[in-house]
């Protein structure tokens, strides 16, 4: 059943999004005042850093606790370099080169274990990259921070100001978001997702899975270094409380939030996170309030956030909102079709939101669906 | 073409394959039996590399590999379709297949995320050759659905275009027929025969052994990890250890299956 092709491209809906996000992107920035530029820099910074983590928990099926560090490493590598003498957007780049090389080298080390290496290998990562931030005074600027970071400049466009960092992060992270569209849509892509549902499968077709596992986790880092680098040159200034544990630990629920393996979740969880985090430190900063209260306020507010998510929505806002869309399609198709009848519409099979299955329960699933009378014995394949 | 030489693989204490030799020769269709649990998919398994075997060697066109990783047994030419269905849920059919394009195809990560030469090159071919084998495995109307909304005779076939559009030389086949229906059935022992002619090589692994018997070659007979028999139809069938082994009471006649 195809669609008459409109002024709109073959699916419309997307096309109305893009130009309705396209037009917010070159219009917000003219608006927004300061502060709010500032969280909508940060949103798109998360964006970026998200879009990365989602790809690696959406295929690779592997959480990493340490996407702050990752971030952190981009943002310290690039003010290093810099402050060195570096022409700030070389020191950028290879900010990202670095941080997608150190993710690499540990990658190779953690994923061929399996469970949840890579999750508490990523968590001891972020813990060494502090501490090695606070006993090299001399080269990171230790606990103080780095502050003389020079400004980025693109040849002859020096990117100061908030406003023109709102433009420029969001270019970068729509430029983002395209790489791994286009991955996505390849490949590499057809293989990072056939491995997330069936490894042994996608194994057999000619996936090498573990180099595809590597290859993931070091594009997710290669984001986040991203994402941290532009950080650096945008604030100028840079201390080791910026990449905290709980930074990683937000990134992980921003995923969870906007919902894996989408890039309209990325932006939906980043912007989510962002902005209840900032109503809730303001929300415990008062002059007779104890100053831990914002950060005991926002860790129980994640945690329940991260429960209810779990329970409710394992696909986040986004895929909860596309299930919602296609229930009101099959509805009206249905409608149609009991009214007409005799004209043999064809529903179609409703798209199940794509969900990760490991093999196993897939395997149990499929051999209970062939040979019922030999349920329960694992097919020698798995 | 594939020679297996005294392949042992045991899980605890069962031996699930107990010192297997066997060597099928180019363009064979080499028919597999058993009782369950004789072990067939676990050969299937060491032999598509999902499983390491403890002793013994495998020579694929006259390589050792058993020591290799699936991926890189497919790359020279080795494809499964599994007794349990594995699809990779959430692609549509059409992309299912494509996967299998992995053993034939080298763009990367840079060269899709920058569209570089070599995705433009590689892309269509990909999808040729899929449309090719979505088209002569009859799944062509289920091409742009969700391949996890398919009957499950029709996601057997999936398999089976799967390892198709990989352009493999041998075929492991662990029984495609389970589950499909009379004229399913004809289609698949028709397909078998025509992929014969153009020259591949196959295993196939069916309790049924009328379906069996029209379409092999020849038969090995598998029974707790071991082989007991090897021959033509005729012969294994005639043969006494089959009868009492497998089939536990002599077949009245051809439409005779183990279940
Ligand atoms: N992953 C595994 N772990 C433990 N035991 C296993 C495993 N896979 C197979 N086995 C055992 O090995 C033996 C051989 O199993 P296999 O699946 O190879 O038999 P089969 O000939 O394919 O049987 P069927 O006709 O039922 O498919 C059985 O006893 C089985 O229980
Ligand atoms: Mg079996």
């Amino acid at each position: 059943m195809r669609r008459p092709r409109s002024l709109l491209g073959a699916n419309p809906p997307a096309t109305v999004g893009v130009l309705v996000i396209a037009a917010a992107t070159l219009v917000l920035p003219q608006v927004l005042s300061a502060p709010n530029l500032i969280t909508y820099v940060t949103i798109g910074l998360a964006t970026i850093v998200v879009a990365g983590l989602s790809l690696l928990m959406g295929f690779a099926g592997q959480v990493s606790l340490g996407q702050g560090a990752f971030y952190g490493f981009g943002a310290y590598s690039a003010a290093i370099l810099a402050i060195h003498g570096w022409p700030p957007i070389i020191a950028l780049v290879a900010a990202v080169v670095m941080t997608a090389a150190v993710a690499a080298a540990v990658g190779a080390l953690l994923l061929r274990l399996e469970g949840h290496a890579l999750a508490f290998g990523t968590l001891a990562l972020q813990l060494i990259f502090l501490s090695v931030l606070s006993q090299t005074p001399s080269f990171s600027g230790g606990a103080i921070g780095l502050t003389n970071i020079p400004a980025l400049t693109l040849g002859p466009i020096a990117i100061s100001g908030y406003r023109s960092y709102a433009y420029f992060v969001w270019i970068v992270a729509a430029a983002v978001l395209l790489v791994s569209r286009n991955i996505t849509r390849s490949r590499p892509g057809r293989g990072l997702r056939a491995m997330a549902t069936s490894p042994s499968a996608a194994s057999a077709a000619g996936v090498g899975v573990v180099s595809y596992k590597l290859r993931d986790f070091a594009l997710s880092a290669a984001y986040a270094g991203l994402a941290g680098a532009i950080y650096a040159f945008f604030l100028a200034y840079i201390s080791p409380d910026a990449f905290s544990v709980m930074l990683s630990i937000e990134f992980v629920i921003m995923v969870v939030v906007g919902g894996l393996g989408t890039v309209s979740g990325a932006f939906v969880g980043a912007a989510v996170v962002t902005i209840v985090a900032q109503v809730l430190t303001s929300l415990g900063t008062g002059p007779s309030l104890p100053a831990q209260l914002p950060n005991v306020l926002s860790e129980g507010v994640y945690a329940l956030i991260l429960i209810t998510l779990l329970r409710l929505m394992p696909d986040g806002v986004v895929g909860l909102a596309s299930r919602l869309t296609k229930r009101l399609v099959r509805a009206k198709l249905e409608r149609r079709a009991t009214l007409r009848p005799a004209a043999g519409t064809v529903t179609g099979p409703v798209l199940a939101p794509a969900t990760v299955e490991t093999d196993g329960a897939h395997a149990a699933r499929a051999d209970g669906d062939t040979v019922p009378s030999r349920g329960g014995r694992a097919g020698g394949a798995t | 073409m594939l020679q297996l030489e005294r392949l042992v693989k045991t899980f605890g204490v069962v031996r699930a394959v107990d010192g297997v030799s066997l060597s099928v020769d180019a363009g064979e269709l080499r028919g597999l039996i058993g009782p369950n649990g004789a072990g067939k998919s676990t050969l299937f398994s060491l032999v598509a590399g999902h499983l390491r075997p403890e002793a013994g060697s495998i020579n694929f066109e006259g390589r050792r590999i058993e020591r290799l990783r699936p991926a890189a047994r497919a790359r020279l030419g080795i494809a499964i379709t599994f007794q349990t269905v594995h699809l990779f849920r959430g692609m549509t059919t059409l992309e299912n297949v494509m996967v299998g394009a992995h053993s034939w195809t080298n763009h990367e990560f840079v060269e899709a995320a920058l569209r570089l030469p070599r995705h433009f090159r590689e892309e269509p071919k990909i999808r040729e050759r899929a449309r090719g084998a979505v088209a002569r495995t009859g799944l062509e109307p289920w091409a742009d659905v969700p391949a996890e909304s398919l009957p499950l005779g029709r996601q057997r076939a999936l398999q089976i275009a799967r390892a198709l559009c990989g352009n493999p030389k041998l075929l492991l086949l662990d029984e495609p027929a389970a589950g499909l229906r009379g004229e399913e059935r004809r289609e698949l022992s028709e397909l078998l025969a025509r992929l014969c002619e153009e020259g591949f090589t196959m295993l196939l692994v069916e309790h049924d052994i009328g379906f069996v018997s029209r379409v092999a070659h020849r038969i090995t007979v598998l029974d707790m990890g071991r082989v007991i028999a090897e021959g033509s139809p005729a012969e294994v069938r005639a043969s006494e250890a089959v009868i009492v082994a497998y089939l536990g009471s002599v077949p009245a006649d051809d439409g005779a299956t183990s279940r």
